[in-house]
């Protein structure tokens, strides 16, 4: 019996929130990627608060989906909120650099 | 901040919901004991529906029309069922239904309390700046 090997290609996970963006365009300037970031950490954290209603409406049935989406929310965020503080210490410490 | 609101009154429910049940359990054989119910989702679904707009009216006395939907959230209402009869004696609790419904409804409660904690960590997360 083969038993064939876990394979070197990436598992895809759907609705990731920093994966949508598409960088076909070679002139996609950095404001720009990082508004498109940002707009999926915001479509990602409504569609947790939709959820989120609708649970307290009763209109659920599988209490699974609003909790995956309320942790991807919050990961969403703490993955955002992680990258603009290296951002900031990034430019504070070229702003510090001694010329 | 509405989601914090809708939760808390949803836990709201869900507690006198518990103490509702129980009640109806305690009097499984009390002659002449109807059993009730709690009835929350529904009216806060139809609640949310009405509003459609943003746009509410301030009303600075009680005789003004109301524009818009108020942001008060519906209260729970404890429902009588007298349309039915489970034994001689006029009670009509039926225990094995009681404690589906408990039981339902201690998920409820804790998938609640659980996307209220994760509300909250979201709240910090967004003041304290720090990924944590």
């Amino acid at each position: 019996m083969n038993i064939t090997g876990v394979g070197t290609s990436p598992i895809n996970i759907n609705q990731n929130p920093f994966q949508k963006v598409q960088s076909s365009n070679a002139k996609t300037s950095f404001s720009n990627v990082i508004q498109g970031y940002l707009q999926n950490v915001d479509s990602t954290v409504k569609q947790s608060d939709d959820l989120t209603t609708k649970l307290a409406t009763g209109q659920i049935d599988n209490v699974q989906d609003v909790m995956i989406a309320s942790e991807k929310a919050k990961l969403a965020l703490q993955l955002t909120v992680s990258v603009r503080d290296k951002a900031v210490e990034a430019y504070q410490n070229i702003m510090q650099m001694q010329i | 901040m509405t989601n914090i609101n809708l939760l808390q009154s949803a836990l709201n429910a869900a507690s006198l919901r518990q103490s509702v049940i129980t009640n109806n359990i305690a009097n499984a054989e009390t002659p002449g004991y109807k059993a009730k119910q709690v009835v929350f989702e529904d009216i806060l679904k139809q609640h949310l529906n009405n509003q459609t707009s943003n746009f509410v009216g301030k009303t600075t006395d009680p005789r003004h029309f109301p524009i818009g939907d108020s942001s008060d959230l519906p209260a729970p209402q404890v429902v009588e069922d007298d349309s039915t009869v489970m034994q001689n004696n006029g009670n009509n609790v039926d225990v094995d239904q009681e404690m589906t419904n408990m039981a339902k409804n201690a998920l409820w409660f804790n998938s609640l309390s659980k996307q209220m904690n994760n509300q909250f960590q979201q709240l910090s997360i967004a003041i304290t700046g720090r990924s944590s």
